[in-house]
Formats: C-alpha cells, sequence, structure tokens
C-alpha cells in the first residue's frame, strides 16, 4: 500500500507537467495578441499604438520566448504563484480559492444529491429486474445521461421558476438558489451511477457466495445489503472519483446559466477576454484537483476490497 | 472498517447534504465582499473586447428633454434645491477595491409612500466604477455625467451638465456649465471643479487626452470655463461626450484615497452607488438632490447575467424587473406576454458590416469586388440578422438620423450584372464545376468572422449561398475577431459603434481614412483601404465645427466609400430591452451609454 502510494505520488507532479505544458502551448497558438487585447480593454474605444504594445509586452514578459515563458510560469507555479490576472491585475491564486467556494458547494452538492438517489434507486431496480419500477427508473437514467446539462439548465428554469414561480431562476447567495443548478448538475452523473450500480448489483448476485448466503437461509433482505451490495457499491466508489471531474467541468455551463459566481464562471469569462495566466492557472488547479480525488477514489477502492489491496487483481 | 462506510452511506450521504446546504447558507450571507473581485477591472462591457471603438451593443437609456439643437443653448432650470446628500456611505474594508460595501438601500420613504427598488439584468458588471478607468458602468447606470451627451434624436452632441458651447477660435472653446448641480458628496459643481475633473480625466487617461487635445482649462466665472486646445478640435463638445470624462469631484476622490472612488460621493447622476461587487451586482439608491428632479424609484439594483437566456428567463420569472440586450426571439416571446414588453430604440448605433480586403489580392481587383457585392444581398441578409424592431439594412455606415445622404446607395443586388462584371474580368466556368476560375485557378473567397456576435454567423452563411449561385466559390471561416489583423480572408464580419462622440465625420474615417492620429482617424481600418481622394474630403473636415456641414462631408466620404466598395454595411443593430408590465417612465435611447435616467419607475 505504502509503495503503491509513493509510487502515485511520483507520477503526480510528472502528469501536471503535462497537463500544463498542453495547455500552455494550446493557449499560444491561438491567435490575437495578450498585450494588445489588455490595452484595448483598459482604453475601449481606443486602437492602442505599437508603442504601447511593445511596453505591454514587456510588462506582462510576452517578449521572452515561450519555453522562457514556460520554465517561469513553472518555477512560479511550484511556490504557489500562478501569476497576475492581465484583466483584473489580481493574483490568479487568490482568485482561484475564492471562487472555490461557490464551486465546491454545488458540485459537492450536485454529488450528493446523486448518490442519494442512485444508490437506492439502483439497488431497487436490480433487485426487482424487469419490473415497471426497473423500467421506469433505467428510462429515467437514459433520459439523464443523454440530455446535455445546458439543455436541463434551461428546462429546470423554465419550468421552476418560469412557469411554477416555485423556485429563483438564478443568483447566489440563498438555499433556494441552489436547487436548480444542483439539480441540472447532478443528473448525468446520477444516471451513471444508477445504471452502474444496477449492473453490478446484478452480476454480484449470480456470484457464489450469494448463493451460498441464501443456501444458509439468510433473509432477501439481509443478502442485498450485507452480502451483495457491499460488493456492488466498489465501482460506484471508482466512477465517483471520476464523476468528479465531469462535475467539475459540467459546472463551467451550469454556473454560467445560473450566475453561480464560482471557478467556471471565473474559467468562460478568462477564456473570452483572453486571460491567459488566468485560464492556465484554471488549468492546472482543476487538473491537481481531479488527480488527487482520483488517487483517494484509488485508494478507497483499495481499502474497501482486499482483493486490490494484495495484488491479485490489477486495476 | 470499510463496511462500515458503506452500510451507513443512506445516513451519511444527508448528512453531507445538510452540512453543504448548511454552508451555502453560510457562504451566501457572507460571500458579498468574500467574493468580490477586485477593483481595475476590464472595461469593455462586451466580451469581444473588439477593438476600441467598436464594441457592443448594449446601450440604453431614455431619450431626454434637451434641446436637439445642441451648442448654446439653456437647459430647463433646476429643480430643489441641494441639501445634503441622503445616503451616509460606509467605509470600504478593502481599501483597494471598487467593492466597497456599504449601506444597505434603506427604502427612502417620500410623501408617505415607499419607494419601490428596480431590479436590473445586464451583461458584465466588470469594469471598474470610476469613469475614467475606462468603464460605462457608472454612465450606464445614471450615476456619472458628461458635459454633453449624445443626443438621441440625431446622434449628434447636446449639453448636459453645460448649458452650451461656444465656438471662440478654432483653438478655444467656452462652455457654460449648469449652476444647480452637486455631487452627490453635497459639493457645488463649479467652474473650478470641472476644470479639475477634465484635467483629472487628461492626467489619467492618457488615450482620451489625446483625442481631447486640452491644452488648458481657464475659469472665466464660476459658471463658465474655457477650453484652449493644443491643435484645432471642431468637435470638442462631441468629444466631451466620451464617457473617460465624465464630471467628477476630483478633490473628493483624492481624499477618499485610491480604491475609495464609490465612498467619494463624486458623481452627479440620479443615483448614488452603495455597492458594487464585481461582476455580481451595483447597487444604488436614488439621488433626491439630483439637479433633474428626484427619481421616482428608491433605487437600482443591477444583476450581472452575461448569459442572453438566463437574463431573459430571469426577467420571466420575474427575478428581475428590466434586462438589457435581448433576443429577436425573447422580443416576440415579450410582446405576447402580457405581463412583460420589449423596448427597442428609435435608431441603431452600431453596424454589422463586412471589411473587404484590400492587401490579400482576391478582392484587390476591383472588378472581382464589384461582382462579388453585386453578387450578395444585403437587404435580404438584415432581414435575417435585424429582424423587425431589432434592426434595419444599413446600406451606408452611418444611420440616417445621424447623416441623411440622398442619392448615395452601396452596390445593389443584381446577379446579372455580378455574371457580367465576372466575365468582364476574365472568370468563367471552364471546367463545368458550377465555380468560375481563370487560368485554371478557380476563384475562391474567404469569409471570416468571430462567434460573440450572432449576426456574424449568419451573414457569413448567408453569403456563401448568395455566392455559389453567382458562380463564385466561398469558404466561411468563424474564427476569433483579432483574426482580422491576419491576411487570411476576404472578407471579414465585424460588428462596430458608429455614433463615437457624436461626430459622423469621424464615424465614417475611423473605418477607412488612413492617418491614425489622436482624433482615431483610421484606427480601425483593417481592409488596408487608401485612396488620397478620401482622405482629401476627411481632411476638409479639419475646423469645421457646424454639425449640418459635417454631415455633408460625412456623406461625401460615404459616396466613395460605397462606389468603391471600401466596405459592405449590412444591418443596423439597435438597443433591445426587455421590462415587466410594472416598469414605467423608461424611453430607450439609442446609445447604450445612457440606460437610466431619473424617469424610470416601478407602479405597483
Amino acid at each position: 500500500m505504502g509503495a503503491y502510494l509513493a509510487r502515485r505520488l511520483v507520477t503526480l507532479p510528472l502528469l501536471l507537467l503535462g497537463i500544463s505544458g498542453v495547455s500552455f502551448i494550446l493557449l499560444n497558438l491561438a491567435p490575437g495578441d495578450p498585450a494588445e487585447i489588455v490595452l484595448r480593454q483598459r482604453n475601449p474605444g481606443q486602437a492602442p499604438g505599437p508603442a504601447a504594445v511593445a511596453a505591454m509586452r514587456t510588462e506582462l514578459g510576452l517578449d521572452s520566448s515561450l519555453p522562457a515563458q514556460y520554465a517561469r510560469w513553472v518555477s512560479q507555479a511550484i511556490s504557489g504563484d500562478l501569476g497576475r490576472s492581465y484583466v483584473t491585475e489580481q493574483s490568479v491564486a487568490a482568485q482561484l480559492v475564492r471562487r472555490t467556494v461557490p464551486t465546491a458547494v454545488l458540485t459537492g452538492s450536485a454529488l450528493a444529491l446523486a448518490l442519494l438517489v442512485a444508490v437506492p434507486v439502483g439497488i431497487l431496480s436490480a433487485r426487482r429486474r424487469g419490473s415497471p419500477e426497473d423500467t421506469a427508473a433505467r428510462l429515467v437514467a437514459l433520459v439523464g445521461a443523454a440530455a446535455p446539462s445546458y439543455a436541463l439548465a434551461y428546462g429546470l428554469i423554465i419550468l421552476f421558476a418560469v412557469k411554477l414561480s416555485w423556485l429563483p431562476a438564478l443568483g447566489y447567495g440563498s438555499p433556494a438558489q441552489i436547487v436548480l443548478p444542483a439539480i441540472a448538475l447532478s443528473l448525468a452523473p446520477m444516471a451513471q451511477l444508477m445504471r452502474l450500480i444496477r449492473a453490478s448489483m446484478l452480476e454480484t448476485l449470480g456470484e457464489d457466495y450469494v448463493r451460498t448466503a441464501r443456501a444458509k437461509g439468510l433473509s432477501e433482505q439481509t443478502v442485498a445489503i450485507r452480502h451483495t451490495l457491499r460488493n456492488a457499491l466498489l465501482p460506484a466508489i471508482g466512477a465517483t472519483g471520476v464523476n468528479l471531474g465531469y462535475l467539475l467541468s459540467g459546472s463551467v455551463i451550469v454556473e454560467t446559466i445560473f450566475t453561480w459566481p464560482g471557478l467556471g464562471q471565473l474559467m468562460v469569462g478568462a477564456v473570452l477576454s483572453r486571460d491567459y495566466p488566468v485560464v492556465q492557472g484554471f488549468v492546472t488547479y482543476i487538473a491537481v484537483v481531479v488527480l488527487l480525488v482520483n488517487l483517494a477514489a484509488d485508494v478507497a477502492l483499495r481499502v474497501a476490497d482486499p482483493r486490490l489491496r494484495f495484488g491479485r487483481v490489477e486495476v | 472498517m470499510r463496511p462500515i462506510v458503506i452500510q451507513r452511506i443512506y445516513l451519511i450521504v444527508p448528512g453531507i447534504l445538510a452540512i453543504l446546504m448548511a454552508l451555502s447558507v453560510a457562504c451566501g450571507s457572507a460571500s458579498a465582499p468574500a467574493i468580490s473581485d477586485p477593483p481595475s477591472a476590464p472595461a469593455a462591457n462586451d466580451p469581444v473586447p473588439a477593438p476600441a471603438v467598436n464594441a457592443p451593443a448594449p446601450a440604453p437609456t431614455a431619450i431626454e428633454v434637451a434641446p436637439a439643437d445642441t451648442q448654446t443653448q439653456a437647459l430647463p432650470a433646476p429643480t430643489n434645491a441641494p441639501q445634503q446628500p441622503a445616503q451616509a456611505i460606509a467605509a470600504s474594508e478593502q481599501p483597494v477595491a471598487p467593492t466597497a460595501v456599504v449601506a444597505q438601500p434603506s427604502p427612502i420613504v417620500v410623501d408617505g409612500a415607499e419607494r419601490p427598488i428596480l431590479k436590473a439584468g445586464v451583461i458584465w458588471l466588470d469594469s471598474p466604477l470610476d469613469p475614467v478607468e475606462g468603464a460605462w458602468a457608472a454612465s450606464q447606470s445614471g450615476m456619472a455625467e458628461n458635459l454633453f451627451r449624445v443626443s438621441a434624436a440625431n446622434l449628434g452632441p447636446e449639453p448636459w451638465l453645460a448649458t452650451g458651447a461656444e465656438q471662440i477660435d478654432p483653438m478655444t472653446w467656452q462652455i457654460g456649465l449648469r449652476a444647480d448641480v452637486r455631487f452627490h458628496n453635497g459639493a457645488v459643481m463649479d467652474a473650478d471643479a470641472v476644470k479639475a475633473s477634465l484635467e483629472r480625466t487628461i492626467l489619467l487617461s492618457p488615450g482620451t487626452g489625446e483625442r481631447l487635445a486640452i491644452e488648458s482649462v481657464e475659469v472665466k466665472d464660476a459658471h463658465t470655463i474655457v477650453v484652449n486646445t493644443m491643435e484645432p478640435r471642431p468637435t470638442l463638445p462631441g468629444l466631451l461626450t466620451i464617457s473617460q470624462a465624465a464630471i467628477v469631484d476630483a478633490a473628493a476622490v483624492d481624499a477618499a484615497g485610491e480604491g475609495n472612488f464609490l465612498t467619494a460621493g463624486a458623481m452627479t447622476g440620479p443615483y448614488i452607488p452603495t455597492e458594487y461587487v464585481l461582476k455580481e451586482r451595483l447597487v444604488s439608491v436614488a439621488n433626491d438632490d439630483y439637479w433633474g428632479g428626484a427619481p421616482p424609484l428608491a433605487g437600482i439594483e443591477h444583476v450581472a447575467i452575461p448569459d442572453t437566456n438566463s437574463r431573459e428567463l430571469a426577467l420571466q420569472a420575474g427575478d428581475v424587473d428590466f434586462a438589457m440586450n435581448i433576443s429577436p426571439e425573447a422580443v416576440e416571446r415579450f410582446n405576447d406576454d402580457p405581463g412583460l414588453h420589449s423596448r427597442t430604440a428609435g435608431a441603431g448605433t452600431s453596424v454589422v458590416m463586412w471589411w473587404v480586403n484590400f492587401e490579400r489580392g482576391t478582392l484587390s481587383d476591383p472588378l472581382v469586388r464589384q461582382a462579388v457585392s453585386h453578387a450578395i444581398d444585403r437587404e435580404s441578409i438584415a432581414g435575417l440578422v435585424a429582424p423587425a424592431g431589432t434592426g434595419s439594412f444599413a446600406d451606408l455606415l452611418l444611420p440616417e438620423v445621424m447623416a441623411s445622404c440622398p442619392g448615395v446607395a452601396g452596390p445593389a443586388y443584381d446577379p446579372q450584372r455580378a455574371a457580367d462584371l465576372l466575365a468582364e474580368a476574365g472568370y468563367v466556368d471552364s471546367d463545368g464545376d458550377g465555380y468560375v476560375d481563370k487560368d485554371g485557378q478557380a476563384l475562391e473567397i474567404v469569409i471570416g468572422g468571430y462567434p460573440q456576435r450572432f449576426q456574424l454567423p449568419i451573414m457569413a452563411e448567408a453569403a456563401q449561398a448568395m455566392l455559389a449561385e453567382a458562380g463564385i466559390r466561398a469558404q466561411v471561416q468563424i474564427t476569433e475577431w483579432s483574426v482580422v489583423k491576419e491576411p487570411t480572408w476576404d472578407l471579414f464580419g465585424w460588428y462596430n459603434n458608429v455614433v463615437d462622440a457624436g461626430d459622423p465625420v469621424l464615424n465614417v474615417s475611423k473605418f477607412v481614412g488612413l492617418h491614425t492620429d489622436g482624433s482615431n482617424s483610421g484606427a480601425n481600418n483593417y481592409g488596408q483601404y487608401s485612396n488620397p481622394e478620401l482622405v482629401a474630403i476627411i481632411e476638409q473636415a479639419g475646423d469645421v465645427a457646424d454639425i449640418q456641414q459635417r454631415q455633408e462631408i460625412a456623406c461625401e466620404a460615404q459616396a466613395v466609400v460605397a462606389a468603391e466598395i471600401a466596405l459592405l454595411p449590412v444591418a443596423h443593430a439597435y438597443m433591445v430591452y426587455g421590462a415587466n408590465e410594472q416598469v414605467t417612465g423608461f424611453d430607450p435611447h439609442p446609445h447604450r451609454l445612457y440606460m437610466f435616467d431619473n424617469r424610470i419607475g416601478l407602479s405597483e
């Protein structure tokens, strides 16, 4: 276990270097000179002269070579300095930290909601395979997995805010305002988890030890909860880690639609205004979060499943 | 140990949910200051930081009383005598943020009746409040005012905080000031204060300083200033409409210190800012000592909703009373809804057009250029991108009310003429593939644009189909506005303001004049069009102050632009707003800079 963890932790920085390097190159391939964009934003209505653009390029450090720029960025990033926004001149790290809370609240609620619904429904669906309940649950899961989050988001606003007037359409701050964005964000992972749990429950129900448990005369209830569910949930733990990445990227759209002041909204604004340091910092930050969560999920799996711990099955 | 976690998952999950909910409530109340973004933000109000002069679309306001024939005219007299400004403004915790968190907008009670607060859905709110920092926020929201503003009637300058302006000689203007204006902090706006404000603008916004070219400001008497310029500035009143030149109490801003603009009470408009959280909300209370009369509202809360669909739905759901910049689809939807309505300004102040590339070769042949322009039915494309009530066909760059040019017209749709011109240029379909070619080379046009303006992709696709009918192969490349500077396109879709500084000549010359000087002439000439005849026409305007004469010069210039196909205008875009039925007194101004004035109200 210790060796496994050490191996994973060693590859982490390499992965981060790769991810940040690719995003750095991609950002620089995009057309448009950030120096000029910055000048135009600071002086709307005026076209900056070549001298002003050159001075701004120097100020932003854009006049050195691309590898040199990247090397400088990496060395600063290691000490926690992700640079300053071209647009607001504010520390990127500070902006990311400040906007993490709303995003954590939203993605956390969405994930909790997804689990809360998916686990019982998945189990029920498996135990009553082929019943009308099962069919209905599978249909809902199919729609949830297939509908894009922006369509769900607008649909929810139209239904619950415009037609029924039960909930506010957007905003941040009151408990009522989290309901619609959390539902919009949770439906896809909810559907996926539901199907996953149903499938692995069905698979586990066919295992020898389940038959043995039944043969011992245990009640169906006990068999399902104590012998089947425990094993059936293992894939769901792994999927939850992967889903967090989905939730964070999905939040870019959902936050924009619901004007939720989180990381996703920051990212959209930064992309539109060519605010490279913010985009670069965001990509790296999210990569760290997703990698750590996946690591935690893998460790949790090993803790939960001795077969993995003793290396009999490679995952 | 693991089993416990798994077995109890039914208990744990609701627990987590409850904690998160509690957290969200806690964050909600704490969030105002915490989440507020810092100061100095970008200025453009649009995601498309489109080139300078061109801006985004939105803008607002009500048509004002003011005399249409500008200069030297006294405005209606002041109303109530100024008293102490109603609002106590608390100090900001964050020294460097415009975000000062302040006193709550407590409802103001007048004549025993509680006045309502208007909630307005706006687009970005990411620019600083201080007008000199390039922001439109303060002008748009009825907080900051200039000496002059763009008139709703002819899109030329009209007096605002000034009573009029008189040109003494080409380098000297005398400007009269209203005597009844007080800043939000109670200080009187006199000639000294205006002088200090203009000097502050020149110092802190060098670009604006260059355009104004002010050498010195003299105080003639308490309500008159004399402005000396470094070179002739016949359009000085128009230039004084730019938002960076808004009049502020410079002494109070200095005294308040860096980052405390909001608490300085340094502006003059009908609304006083009380709280500004960048990218989230801007809250104001009514200025009951406003020189134009106290507003019927207690204040306005602006909420940033960048997504157009969300902004429209927020209005339909009743989250806001008012939404700016709504889509053509929403116009129809709102007008069918008994509780809502849309309001459209009387003239378009932005244009959607194509740059024509004179540098790349394909269209530098005048015959091909003419053929292409006759093959595109711009008027029917205008009908696609500017549905009824949201815009109109732009045969020429400038809107009709700014410069009416009888007899001047752009290339009309004429497929036969296009075919003849192509043949004359040597292009025929020699290989029978349906597209013309010459010397074995097919004629191919690249139509560029950027996606943030919904009109541009529609224009490109429609033109592509029309060109194909004429036998011209066209390729659509919707990428990014800065691509306009790379010689990879033949036509490039563009969205631009055309009423800058209320000057018809400037708004033609900034697209096609070739000398980039302080006046911004030629600032955006991305097609690299060069014509000495046109430059000579524009130069005639050098020291002409008379607006009518300037309109004539602008018409002459537009005639050359149209004949040479220096660029291809398609449609003028109007400011379009949505509001619920309770909103009263809103009269949309064609220019986005003036959204709210002291007449907008909310009925019960």
